[in-house]
């Protein structure tokens, strides 16, 4: 989750922003999350470069399956550091992301992330993908940079 | 710059959230130009880390010399520019130098050294040649694991 206090906000003519947006110089963090880079089909000029930042994976795979949306250009996946176990923070190359279910949980939907280290992950909380997951649906590849 | 639109706000009640403090589970970014990711962790005893998105390098600067913590982890998240590459690239930050530009020697530059040991600055990140170095700003990482780069010319 991102979070952010008034001070940060940097204020911009309404005429320069889309209606309802704010912007701001500074969040803080929590947790985990996506940074990822997108072609959108929409908007002024038609195909442009979008970046978004997500904390839930099921945001970013909603984005993705969405027909405005034309290539993913680069994702970076986001561990903080209490999560890492490492205590220091850890970030990875995406290289593909897919739905998939998990057979020994009610055929619930899991979405599964696979880094360019070869680690494959899945859900909210980044657990290793167990062998009970089915991956199915290729959401996206994403090449190296 | 971060934008925050209003469909993406996570509501917090106002008892377990700091005052004035809004929360929101996605952000974009306005501008195609580098930003960081800062995480300190106070000197208090049993601190946790805290990490912190910061759109400006002068930003950066102002975060690990004013609070009382030790820079644990910093990366920039810069865009492609040049050539046919497109999207983003990262680089974890051992060094800060505020430094000079011979080309605009009237404004004060910064340099980021890589865990590549390469220099970088500018908006966008570019490598910065014939920066000249002139004063350490900070260190990053722990102590015994960061080893100075090249002194300053």
């Amino acid at each position: 989750m991102f979070f952010t206090f008034p001070s940060f906000e940097y204020v911009v003519p309404p005429e320069l922003k889309q209606a309802g947006e704010t912007r701001w110089r500074s969040f803080e963090h929590m947790g985990q999350g996506f940074f990822v880079a997108v072609m959108t089909l929409s908007g002024d000029p038609p195909e442009h470069r979008r970046t978004l930042l997500m904390t839930w994976d099921s945001d970013l795979v909603h984005m993705l399956e969405s027909p405005k949306i034309a290539a993913t250009l680069h994702s970076l996946h986001y561990v903080s550091p209490c999560q890492s176990g490492a205590g220091e923070p850890l970030y990875r190359e995406v290289r593909e992301i897919r739905r998939g279910i998990d057979r020994d949980a009610g055929d619930v939907e899991v979405i599964t992330f696979k880094t360019a280290d070869g680690t494959a992950f899945c859900g909210q909380d980044a657990i290793p993908v167990p062998p009970s997951v089915r991956q199915d649906r290729l959401l996206a590849t994403i090449g190296p940079r | 710059m971060f934008v925050s639109m209003p469909e993406y706000q996570f509501y917090i009640p106002p008892e377990i959230a700091p005052p004035d403090a809004t929360y929101w589970r996605t952000l974009g970014i306005s501008t195609c130009a580098a930003w960081f990711v800062l995480s300190v962790r106070s000197r208090e005893p049993d601190a946790l880390l805290d990490t912190f998105l910061l759109a400006w390098d002068t930003d950066v600067v102002g975060a690990v010399t004013s609070l009382d913590a030790d820079v644990e982890s910093l990366l920039f998240v810069a865009p492609h520019v040049r050539g046919r590459k497109r999207g983003w690239f990262s680089r974890q930050i051992r060094e800060i130098w505020a430094a000079t530009d011979p080309a605009e020697p009237e404004n004060p530059a910064l340099i980021f050294v890589g865990e590549d040991g390469q220099d970088y600055a500018g908006i966008f990140m570019d490598r910065a040649h014939g920066f000249v170095r002139d004063r350490l700003v900070a260190r990053v990482g722990p102590a015994d694991s960061v080893r100075p780069s090249s002194a300053a010319t």
